[in-house]
């Protein structure tokens, strides 16, 4: 089970892109931990920030146009921004990612076995080719890819969008990690696609004592795969808890209407959405940013950013209805 | 690939005859009398008549091609010029190698140093190296470069004396391989020889090249620079691939893709530029000889000339399609269907 | 193009992108110095003979006591072998090299935009096949050498100077305009057209030109530059205009031989050629950016 130690932890995470029209503000304030040995879900709307945490964390935003105005992020105790080399060293080692759309991610000009050749060529340099060749064609069969050799001699262009993912996740998993993280793997994919890279995944997470931080549209899988669940909106934390109870009993008002904006086959069908749409970057709201869509908004709501309140033990949700509760100490 | 490459070539001999019949036809159709503007206002009309006959003008024009053609291919015969008043083979052996030598020299430079320059123009983005190296790309696209030929014999060649001030010195006949002085001079061994003709090419060859660096230095830079954002060297990083293995290679194969293409209209723009360059350092070159030989209408030496650019633009384009299929796997496998 | 103000329905979608580019083109200050430069020269070469200090040098005129004098107050590019001054036969040079490249892109432009435009919309015919095959023919050899064979077949002159360019600059044209009209006529606007049974010469002339015309404006300023260098090289082997009037590049080859002391003789001619490039490059590359933006 997951351990207490905070192997990842975000506080008050400020990041902007700088662009032509003025600063769009991505991040305003983000909170979130992973422990050892935990798998922990993010969910939220396209465009709500998910992507660039995971990007913060990698350490892979290009600093101009993008700004870390604030916060910190702690990976394995240290603040990796402070010292970029060493915050750079400390992640490539412990932390891996697979990115949304495995056509881009992969460079359409090497085969695969030249990329993996690279990766384990990183990882150590004395390997001799036989080793590196016997640590390939395992990478791929714990991705279920049929016909590995074949695969690694082939090009992305070759391959399906399944098996182009499979090699990502292949790939993320060559080194050992503490952290892996995955930016909705199974979005540009095919449906029939999806439940099997999601079944891989399930089974490759359970299997190892790795902390995941799994992003996904697929709120069916995050509520089976994870053990802790994040709603982002709009660059802040709407609510976090427990996997279960928070499917079970959601708290945040846009929870409660993302929850309710999922096609179901039983009860209610296809929903009407939530009305609005994310609120500007570049001129967000002074107070909560869910406020103008709220169907539970009060005046408060628009002038100040809402505190994160403990409604329950080990819930957390950021919404003003929640005021007369203890504030969270974290 | 192999059926790629026999296709374009196939594709290229085609386009050059019909070039070569062009060519051809159109000299012989224009007015003027070549034969006798090379023999000169006081030669009887007999002589030139006989000539006339001799060179087979006084044929219709398909006769004539496929007299000429047929000797170019069974007997290397690319007919008479009345410029030089000796076969054309004959002259295209002896100046064709040298311009060839300066061509591959120039090329070699272009493709190292536009790179390089590119290269690290587009690493260190936006310092003071970055800028200034586009400062100097700037100005060295927009230098016509006889206006560079100027510059550098100023320079090199009067001033301070460093380079020779032109021309190229031949080598004697024992020495000679392929005509290539230079070369020749190197694969016997002489090396003071091949010293000495080595810096009777630095000047013409980095006249000539300068502008194709500049301009290959700014592509290979954008080219570079697009690629640097893209999700599969973020992705690459991540995946623990060492730094300098994703800049050199990762980044570096892809961007090489539209900096080869490029490289292409280089070497068009090369043979081309050579007429003045060869002109001015008094290179003994084929460029040289191909401006006397169209400036004269010379009938039989304008064809040849032609085809021989021709010749070696095609196969610089095959050299470069083949290339750019290697780099990419796109490429490569939508051609082999 | 409608003035602003004419029908103020119609007109405001179009001036306010026209606005928009320009402000776009503005924000560069190299950009507009490019078109400072531009607008210079071409008013330089309109007004030459007005502006000229010694307009008759640019003929023939014989001052033996003031050759080879170098660059002074009184001749601010020196004089040349004949005594005559540089500078006034380097503005009257200027008219012909712009107007050399004028004239090829007026010959060469339409002709090649047209191929392309007949053969992209013919894709997959015969037709297609043929001009493809006949612009694959023209570009066989690099452009200069076309040139000069072209040129050469004629008396010297820099009307045949054009041809000959023109010759070797037509399957540029023609090739961007065949990949623009096979990409835009996927387009579903092009689509529309075609159902509702427009006729094939109003689509290509109605719906697609327009639209290629961008990336043509940016092609043509950047082509001016190596147009004008072509040219020049061309005369500097004797083709361009005739002696004694003077032309950029028989100018640079005049005064090779008299390099290094009289320097100045080739040295200004062949810096009025990069300036002519300079402004035309930044140019191009402004409106470049310009549209650019646009497409995304």
């Amino acid at each position: 089970m997951a351990g207490d130690k905070k192997l990842l932890q975000v506080k008050d995470l400020l990041v902007s892109y700088k662009v032509y029209e003025g600063l769009l503000r991505v991040l305003n304030g983000v909170n979130l931990c992973v422990r050892e040995g935990e798998r922990v879900g993010l969910i939220g709307e396209t465009g709500c920030g998910k992507t660039t945490i995971l990007k913060t964390i990698v350490m892979i935003v290009p600093m101009p146009p993008a700004r870390l105005e604030g916060g910190v992020v702690f990976f394995k105790g240290t603040d990796i921004h402070r010292d970029r080399k060493a915050g750079i060293r400390s992640v490539r080692k412990g932390v891996s990612m697979i990115l949304q759309d495995p056509t881009a991610a992969l460079n359409p000009t090497l085969s695969v076995r030249t990329f993996m050749a690279d990766v384990l060529k990183g990882k150590s340099q004395r390997m001799s080719k036989a080793e590196r060749n016997s640590l390939m064609q395992e990478a791929l069969e714990k991705v279920a890819m049929p016909f590995p050799e074949r695969v690694l001699d082939s090009y992305p262009v070759q391959l399906s969008g399944g098996m182009r993912q499979r090699v990502c996740i292949a790939l993320a998993l060559l080194k050992d990690v503490d952290l892996l993280l995955a930016d909705e793997p199974t979005t540009s994919l095919d449906v029939t696609i999806e439940e099997q890279i999601l079944e891989l995944l399930n089974d490759l997470i359970q299997g190892s004592k790795k902390s995941t931080i799994l992003v996904s549209h697929a709120l069916g899988a995050i509520r089976k795969m994870t053990d802790r669940v994040y709603v982002m909106y709009a660059g802040d934390i709407a609510e976090s808890g427990p996997a279960e109870a928070l499917f079970e009993q959601p708290f945040h008002p846009y929870t409660r209407g993302l929850f309710a904006a999922t096609p179901r086959l039983t009860g209610a069908g296809i929903s009407d959405g939530i009305a609005g749409e994310i609120p500007s970057y570049l001129y967000p709201p002074r107070g909560c940013r869910f406020s103008p869509r709220c169907p539970e908004r009060m005046p408060i709501c628009d002038e100040e950013k809402p505190p994160v309140f403990q409604p329950q033990e080990q819930r957390e949700v950021s919404c003003h209805l929640y005021a007369s509760l203890t504030k969270s100490e974290s | 690939m192999a059926l790629f490459i026999f296709k374009r070539i196939g594709y290229g001999i085609l386009v050059l005859f019909a070039l070569s019949f062009v060519i051809f036809s159109f000299i012989r159709i224009i007015p003027g009398d070549p034969v006798r503007m090379s023999l000169g206002p006081t030669v009887p009309d007999e002589v030139v008549a006989r000539m006339r006959s001799e060179l087979h003008f006084d044929r219709p024009i398909p006769v004539q091609y496929y007299h000429w053609i047929k000797g170019v291919l069974l007997r290397g015969d690319f007919g008479r010029s009345l410029f030089t008043h000796r076969p054309v083979s004959q002259d295209i052996a002896e100046f064709l190698p040298r311009s060839i030598e300066l061509a591959i020299f120039s090329a070699f430079l272009i493709l190292s140093f536009g790179v390089l320059f590119g290269t690290i123009s587009a690493l260190f983005r936006d310092t003071w190296l970055d800028n200034l190296l586009r400062l100097f790309a700037y100005l060295g696209v927009v230098t016509p470069p006889y206006a560079f030929a100027i510059l550098f014999m100023l320079l090199f060649a009067f001033y301070w004396k460093i380079f020779p001030l032109g021309g190229m010195p031949t080598l004697p006949e024992e020495l000679r391989v392929t005509g290539m002085t230079a070369f020749d001079a190197l694969i016997r061994g002489q090396f003071d020889v091949f010293g000495v003709t080595l810096r009777h090419l630095v000047l013409p060859a980095v006249s000539l090249s300068l502008g194709s660096i500049a301009y290959q230095a700014r592509i290979h830079r954008s080219s570079m620079i697009d690629n640097i954002s893209k999700d599969y060297i973020a992705f690459a990083r991540v995946v623990g691939v060492s730094g300098a293995t994703v800049v050199f290679k990762h980044l570096m194969r892809p961007s090489f893709i539209p900096t080869l293409t490029i490289f292409g209209l280089q070497v068009a723009a090369l043979l081309g530029n050579a007429f003045l360059i060869e002109v001015m350092f008094r290179y003994p070159g084929f460029s040289q000889y191909s401006l006397q030989v169209i400036m004269t209408k010379d009938p039989y030496g304008i064809v040849a000339v032609s085809l021989v650019f021709g010749v070696i633009f095609a196969l610089a384009n095959i050299l470069i399609d083949v290339g750019v299929a290697w780099l990419d796997p796109r490429v490569r496998l939508k051609a082999s269907e | 193009m409608e003035k602003a103000g004419t029908t103020p329905k119609q007109a405001n979608p179009r001036w306010q992108r026209l606005k928009r580019r320009w402000y776009k083109f503005a924000s560069n200050p190299l950009s507009l110095l490019g078109l400072a430069v531009v607008i210079a020269l071409v008013v330089a070469a309109a007004f030459a003979y007005q502006i000229a200090p010694y307009p008759k040098h640019a003929g023939l005129f014989l001052d033996f006591a003031n050759a080879n004098q170098p660059p002074s107050l009184k001749h601010l590019a020196g004089t040349d072998v004949y005594g005559r001054d540089i500078l006034s036969r380097m503005l009257v040079g200027l008219r012909y090299s712009l107007a050399v490249g004028l004239l090829v892109l007026a010959l060469g432009v339409p002709s090649g935009v047209l191929m392309g435009l007949v053969a992209g919309y013919h894709r997959n015919t015969w037709v297609d096949t043929v001009v493809m095959r006949f612009t694959d023919l023209f570009m066989a050899i690099p452009p200069l050498i076309l040139a000069l064979v072209v040129a050469a077949m004629f008396t010297p002159g820099y009307f045949f100077v054009a041809i000959g360019i023109a010759t070797a600059w037509w399957p540029w044209y023609a090739r961007l305009t065949y990949s623009l009209v096979t990409s835009l006529s996927n387009e579903m606007y092009v689509k529309y057209a075609e159902l509702e049974g427009a006729k094939p010469r109003r689509i290509m002339f109605k719906e697609i030109l327009p639209n290629a015309v961008s990336p043509m404006f940016t092609k043509m300023s950047l082509d001016m530059g190596v147009i004008i260098i072509i040219a020049s090289s061309m005369s500097f082997v004797g083709l361009g205009v005739q002696p004694p009037k003077p032309s950029l590049g028989s100018m640079v080859s005049g005064g090779i031989q008299y390099l290094p002391e009289q320097w100045w003789i080739s040295v200004f001619p062949a810096a009025m050629v990069a300036l002519i490039v300079l402004g035309f490059n930044l140019l191009g590359d402004g409106l470049r950016d310009v549209f650019a933006i646009e497409e995304i």
